[in-house]
């Protein structure tokens, strides 16, 4: 049964798979043969980390800081147009 | 490995116990559980006494934290250093005191105690009077009152949902002023159309799906640049699987290194408008926004596979940006 049986992955199917690897979605038994393709193959371990860090960049771009007196303003214009407005 | 343990609280918040360090795939699991927890509207509480690590994924979800109503409690000196540098401190602590025990844990701080103008989500409103008969209402609560015509139940939740709506739409459009314009459109529809909104799916929901609706109809009326092929930025393969060019090279650790942070930014906001606008809106939201795949599904109107096939194809081609600029092969 051993080699047969044993689970084999390409280049391809690991890089189809990553979005679920990287969210921790993937059942275990795929995991490991994620896990052992890659130990083993240079270009998909290389492949994942690059995969990983664009991901990790994308995420550093987020706006966190937001103008203090911009909901403010925007809650009045608001005020002033439901005003207007009959329900 | 992090285990998640809800635990009785006493007062109306729901709490979660952390074990463990959040790290890799415990990342979204947590995200999960929080956002679930927000989602009833009561505020979150964590505790973070037996957390003992957290990479820079979670460091990023307690940044997307920082305008909920959440509370941090009891994080050890290394934890709260490991915040403190992905500037979550200074959103949740900053405003009050911090006591060092002897066992050197940080306690947190309620964001009840933090002074009004940094709640801009908070369920105790900055007005006082006016809005503090709706200050302790579930979401659910105020939607019922929204719904009979009731504007300080629209206030509350305004100043409850702003930033996350704001934030959606500039991350979206990439300008203030048409993410201004969103953010009225889209509250102005919840104050007239407060009557159609069923509770089939939760506020929040709803109010992604107007954010989303309105900037995609702005994305899509915009002037089409010149249609890039976006395959030639994916990964190619052989017949037999092999990656096409050999070796796939690892600059992951060369990125920043290589380009100063602007350059960085410019070159993947410009990646980014490349996309397709509901490409787009999934990457956004997932990647920006931390929502899970079935709510980005039901703001969309995508299935789970679909939502994870865009955003992997997404993914892929920014990936394939770094490369070229980089001067390696995307593929």
């Amino acid at each position: 049964m051993a080699e047969s049986a044993r689970a084999t992955i390409t280049c391809e199917q690991v890089t189809a798979l990553l979005i679920d690897y990287v969210a921790g979605d993937l059942d275990p038994t795929t995991t490991l043969v994620l896990e052992q393709h890659v130990q083993n193959c240079p270009d998909c371990m290389a492949f994942l980390r690059t995969y990983r860090e664009s991901i990790r960049l994308t995420r550093t771009l987020r706006y966190e800081a937001i103008p203090g007196e911009l909901q403010d303003r925007v809650h009045a214009i608001l005020r002033q147009k439901m005003t207007g407005e009959s329900r | 490995m992090l285990r998640i343990v809800p635990v009785a609280s006493p007062d109306e918040a729901v709490s979660l116990r952390l074990e463990g360090q959040i790290r890799g795939p415990w990342v979204e699991e947590l995200r999960r559980s929080c956002a679930q927890a927000l989602a009833t509207g009561r505020g979150l509480t964590l505790d973070m006494t037996d957390v003992s690590f957290i990479d820079l994924d979670g460091v990023a979800l307690f940044q997307s934290l920082s305008d909920h109503n959440v509370t941090l409690l009891h994080c050890s000196l290394f934890v709260g250093e490991q915040l403190k540098g992905g500037g979550v401190m200074s959103t949740i602590f900053s405003a009050g005191r911090v006591s060092r025990g002897e066992d050197e844990h940080l306690s947190g701080m309620r964001t009840a105690d933090v002074p009004p103008a940094r709640k801009e989500n908070s369920m105790v409103g900055a007005r006082g009077g006016a809005e503090s008969a709706c200050a302790d209402m579930t979401e659910q609560e105020l939607v019922q009152r929204l719904q009979a015509g009731d504007t300080e139940a629209f206030d509350t939740l305004f100043r409850q949902h702003f930033s996350k709506v704001y934030r959606q739409a500039l991350h979206l459009l990439g300008t203030a002023a048409e993410a201004e314009e969103v953010v009225q459109e889209v509250f102005l529809t919840v104050y007239e159309k407060a009557h159609t909104f069923r509770g089939a799916s939760a506020f929040t929901t709803w109010l992604y799906r107007l954010t989303v609706n309105a900037a995609l109809s702005r994305l899509r009326r915009r002037t089409r640049r010149k249609e890039i092929a976006l395959d030639d930025y994916l990964p190619q393969f052989r017949a037999d699987g092999h990656h096409l060019v050999r070796p796939v090279v690892d600059w992951s650790a060369d990125l920043e290194q290589c380009l100063a942070n602007a350059q960085v930014q410019q070159l993947l906001w410009k990646a980014i408008e490349l996309l397709q606008p509901l490409d787009k809106a999934v990457l956004v939201l997932s990647d920006f926004e931390d929502l899970p795949n079935r709510e980005i599904g039901e703001a969309l109107g995508l299935t789970v596979l679909a939502v994870k096939a865009r955003l992997h194809r997404a993914r892929l081609f920014l990936r394939g940006q770094w490369a070229v600029a980089l001067g390696h092969s995307p593929a």
